[in-house]
């Protein structure tokens, strides 16, 4: 330590007189300083050295010398502008997912980067879909940024080809890359080349934590065949719980697999029929090959452990297989199941295997059943969750005309939520609904009366159709959206404020179609 | 208008204010927009119809809302979207923003006319001299002096006190044993000299080096100290230093007649704000187009009243700059100002090595050896982030020589990111160990740096 500093630590009364500093300068200069009656003392003395020493010392500094790393490489794509970055800073200051969703694609399709004022924030973001939509965007600015934060990693291990290509050293990242980037690898390699996917994953197995074993066993999804499923049974047996249900998925997605075969036969056992009657007779009691094959016990009090098997082995039988085995028409079924006590078990079961597995003559029975109004013992939550099942098999002809008869009437007497249906048709809408919702909307809000508590079901798809409505609407939806004057309760508050959000999001859609070129 | 988003923003009151001018930020709520090359207008819906006017060369807002903020929030909404030229489209003013104008240009040219008259009678009168003083002025003027001299003879004895007992002593005392003295000072009417003690609190166990730093920070106060009390003895520029850095003022209509004035194109490079005990202090710094002179822009406010005046960094501004009378001549303010609305777009008049502004730096010091706060202008410089992969990181800005300085900041990521590793123009604040970001210019456009980290 400097003396002069030590002397200061200890103090005067115990270091005594201080020498003079080595510095002949800073000597001289304090040598120059006028003297009076407080200057001579040890203290003062030693306060104007150290005064002038640090002086001296800023004096003179001098500047280490660094290296800097390379820059960032000539970017391919153009920056995008001014406009579109305070666009894409709102949207990234907000959550909402779908606008950020809309606005990341729009520019990927347009080829522009974002402006580098907004990397750190696009690199801070933990959600994975939303990195894999902004990945695209970063540019090489970006990538270069990322080596320097150790929490932006993610960006340099991303993989650098186009979606679905297999890169050039597969293998190596296959080896030596980030979980993230080796199950890509794996996932892109299933696609084109099975079997050499499997002889990769079958050679990594024993070596793999398990929550990379559920990884592995999900990539087997793609592509699965007979030649996976020596594989996926011995997965059965794994250790691992997610494991062996993540196995048990994806053998019940595999027609003619012996999971599917004994879940047949499981289902024949439980299912008959006889003298005109549909006969069921769910087990009592499973044993471990049930549990092996990714049976589990119901969750919910209102659905017995027999039910609940019901449903989960239906459920995983193909429909077409009830035809040849009881010898009816899906109508018959249908009708039948009602008469028995585990009609809603049979027709969740029938309609999710349907949903899994395809079944054309099975489609629109079901379909118009769940429409039916309610019945005894129906639940509307059930209705609506195997209406949505249903949806992506059913023309989008079908699923409007039932939306705008709701929309004309949501008092309608049908079987699933208003929500559910309007949630069924594919953004964005066609016209003619769009015009119809947006009237629906209207002829509500004109009719709110001052004790009016409860904007059901509208304020439940306003979200919804903000998203969903075509641009062609957009005129139409920004006309001013108020509540009749008397309407002021807390529940109408509410619904202005869902209204107001709705506005802002349809303004904010407007800009993204305008300003981001697609 | 060539200002971006964030550039407006920095110059909202508040946060709050900030996110309410945003939402203003809407075409829809506004009518009769227009921009000129003086103003900018607008009337915009609130719970009655405000009419906004903002005059460009100065970003002063006018509006007919009861707010007491300043800009509000209807001045920050009609500046964002004065941004846009397709918001806000260009338009001959309106009645009601011409007679603003027009108002505003007379009272300006009154003050012009004030400033150059005493200009005029300029002619032998120095700060000092004193002989127009009536003599309750005179007496006035001695008493404080007589103030002043007592506490710093009071701060002197507890400095020898703290040299007698040891420094050692100091590290365990809280922030009001510094405080205590410091506001003697303040009631000895020292606001100089206070402010310095009050810094000394910050610096007690805060670092390694500690003893050396506080024992530096005690001895220029002694060196100072020492100077006031022999200012007789030193040349008139350094006494005028001397006595502004005890706490003397020198009031801004004395600069005509004390002050140095220079007349240029002055490039608003940079600004940041602190809190000085009850006081929020904003340092702006300017940099001369061709006078290459840096200027040092202080404004105060208390209680969360707005500055006198509105510096917006990246912008240029045309005016007479007068300087503070001193050795060092960096304090100034700026006299007839008239907006340049080309925006900064390059800082080419700066150093182009960091060894050229040391040296400068080193001379500067010579002339006034407590100016604790300089101007550092980088051509062509490269903002590092060292130690990445080991880590802990470390900041730096680097000259084309490889020669680099320590920036005070913790993770300045965005200007990163603004160069992409390329030279860029870069202006901040060295404080002798380290350097506060302040803006920078990559491709053409400014940035400011404080606060964006």
């Amino acid at each position: 330590m400097d003396p002069l500093v030590t002397v200061a630590l200890v103090g005067t009364a115990q270091s005594g007189a201080i020498e003079t500093m080595t510095d002949a300068a800073p000597d001289a200069l304090v040598a120059e300083t006028p003297a009076d009656e407080s200057s001579g003392s040890n203290e003062r003395r030693l306060l104007f050295q150290a005064g002038v020493r640090a002086i001296y010392q800023s004096a003179g500094y001098t500047a280490p010398a660094i290296d800097a790393p390379a820059p960032a490489e000539t970017e391919a794509w153009p920056v995008a502008s001014p406009r579109v970055t305070a666009l894409v800073k709102l949207l990234l200051s907000g959550n909402n997912e779908d606008l950020q969703t809309l606005a990341f694609e729009r520019m990927r399709q347009a080829k522009l980067l974002l402006a580098p004022e907004l990397l750190p924030t696009a690199l801070s973001v933990r959600d994975q879909e939303k990195r894999r939509l902004l990945y695209p965007l970063l540019g090489k600015r970006g990538l270069w940024l990322s080596q320097f934060n150790q929490s932006w990693s993610w960006a340099r291990e991303t993989l650098d080809t186009p979606e679905g290509a297999l890169p050039a050293d597969a293998e190596t990242l296959w080896q030596e890359g980030s979980s993230g980037q080796r199950i890509e690898v794996l996932r892109r390699l299933r696609a084109s080349n099975p079997a050499l996917a499997r002889q990769w994953i079958e050679e990594a197995w024993k070596r793999e934590k398990f929550e990379f074993r559920v990884d592995m066993t999900r990539a087997l999804a793609i592509n699965a065949g007979p030649d996976d499923e020596a594989l996926l049974e011995r997965a059965l047996d794994d250790k691992a719980g997610g494991v062996r249900s993540a196995a048990a998925e994806v053998l019940r997605s595999m027609p003619g697999s012996a999971l599917m075969q004994r879940m047949i036969a499981r289902a024949d056992a439980m299912l008959s029929y006889s003298k005109g009657a549909l006969k069921v007779n769910p087990p009592t009691t499973i044993d471990a090959t049930w549990e092996r094959d990714g049976f589990t016990s119901s969750k919910s009090p209102s659905v017995g452990a027999r039910a609940s098997w019901l449903y989960q082995t239906l459920s995983c039988v193909p429909p077409v297989h009830w035809g040849q085995q009881l010898g009816m028409s899906p109508e018959q079924l249908i009708a039948a199941a009602a008469e028995t006590k585990w009609g809603a078990e049979l027709l969740q079961g029938w309609t999710k295997a349907t949903a899994q597995f395809g079944a054309p003559d099975w489609v629109m029975p079901l379909w118009n059943r769940w429409l039916q109004p309610a019945k005894k013992g129906d639940s509307q939550t059930a209705a609506s969750e195997m209406y949505g099942l249903l949806a992506p098999q059913i023309a989008a002809s079908e699923r409007e005309a039932v939306a705008l008869r709701l929309v004309a009437d949501p008092t309608a007497a049908i079987g699933p939520r208003f929500y559910t249906v309007v949630a069924s048709l594919e953004p964005p809408w066609s016209q003619q609904f769009g015009d119809a919702y947006l009237r629906g909307l209207r002829a509500f809000i004109a009719g709110l009366a001052a004790k009016t508590t409860s904007a059901d079901p509208w304020d439940d798809t306003l979200a919804i159709a903000a998203l969903a409505l075509p641009q062609s609407c957009f005129a139409a939806a920004l006309e001013p959206l108020t509540l009749p004057e008397k309407a002021t309760n807390w529940y109408m508050q509410q619904f202005q404020r869902q209204l107001d959000e709705f506005t802002n999001t349809i303004q904010l859609r407007k800009r993204i179609y305008e300003e981001i070129p697609a | 208008m060539q200002l971006s988003s964030d550039q407006v923003l920095a110059l909202a009151p508040d946060s709050s204010s900030a996110a309410a001018g945003k939402k203003l930020a809407n075409v829809r709520v506004w009518r009769n927009l227009g921009q000129s090359d003086e103003a900018a207008w607008g009337e915009c819906q609130g719970s009655a119809l405000y009419q906004v006017r903002v005059e460009l060369a100065t970003f002063t807002v006018k509006c007919t809302c009861p707010s007491h903020k300043f800009p509000c929030k209807h001045g920050l909404g009609l500046l964002l979207l004065a941004t846009d030229a397709n918001s806000v489209p260009a338009a001959e003013p309106p009645d009601w923003v011409k007679e603003w104008l027009s108002k505003r240009a007379t009272t300006s040219a009154r003050k012009q006319e004030k400033q150059e008259k005493q200009e005029q009678e300029k002619g032998g009168k120095t700060a000092e001299s004193g002989n127009n003083l009536t003599s309750d002025q005179r007496k006035r003027l001695e008493k404080r002096e007589a103030l002043i001299a007592r506490g710093l003879d009071t701060l002197d004895l507890w400095m020898n006190d703290l040299m007698r007992n040891g420094l050692a002593s100091v590290e365990a005392q809280p922030a009001t044993y510094w405080e205590h003295q410091a506001a003697q000072l303040v009631d000895a009417q020292a606001a100089g000299v206070a402010g310095r003690v009050r810094h000394l609190a910050g610096i007690t166990g805060s670092r390694p080096d500690w003893p050396d730093v506080l024992l530096g920070q005690l001895g220029r106060i002694a060196l100072l100290t020492h100077a006031y009390r022999h200012s007789d003895t030193l040349d008139a520029a350094l006494r005028e230093d001397v006595r502004q850095l005890v706490g003397w003022n020198v009031e801004k209509e004395d600069l005509a007649d004390t002050g140095e004035k220079v007349s240029d194109e002055w490039y608003v490079l940079g600004q940041w704000e602190y809190d000085d005990d009850k006081l929020r202090v904003q340092k702006t710094w300017l940099l001369g187009r061709e006078s290459r002179r840096p200027a040092l822009i202080l404004q105060f406010s208390a209680m969360g009243r707005p500055y006198a005046e509105t510096f917006l960094p990246g912008t240029r501004l045309t005016g007479d700059l007068y300087f503070y009378p001193g050795a060092a001549r960096l304090r100034g303010h700026l006299a007839n100002r008239q907006a340049n609305t080309t925006a900064i777009a390059d800082m080419a008049m700066g150093y182009a090595t960091i060894e050229e502004f040391l040296a400068a730096r080193a001379e500067l010091l010579g002339r006034l050896p407590w100016q604790d706060s300089f101007l550092l202008v980088l051509h062509d410089a490269i903002p590092v982030c060292a130690n990445y992969i080991n880590g802990p990181t470390a900041w730096y800005i680097r000259d084309r020589t490889g020669a680099a300085l320590p920036l005070r900041v913790s993770a300045p990521w965005q200007m990163l990111a603004f160069s992409g590793g390329q030279p860029v123009d870069f202006a901040g604040e060295w404080d002798g160990e380290t350097v506060l970001p302040l803006g920078m210019t990559a491709e053409g456009i400014y940035y400011p740096l404080w606060r964006v980290s």
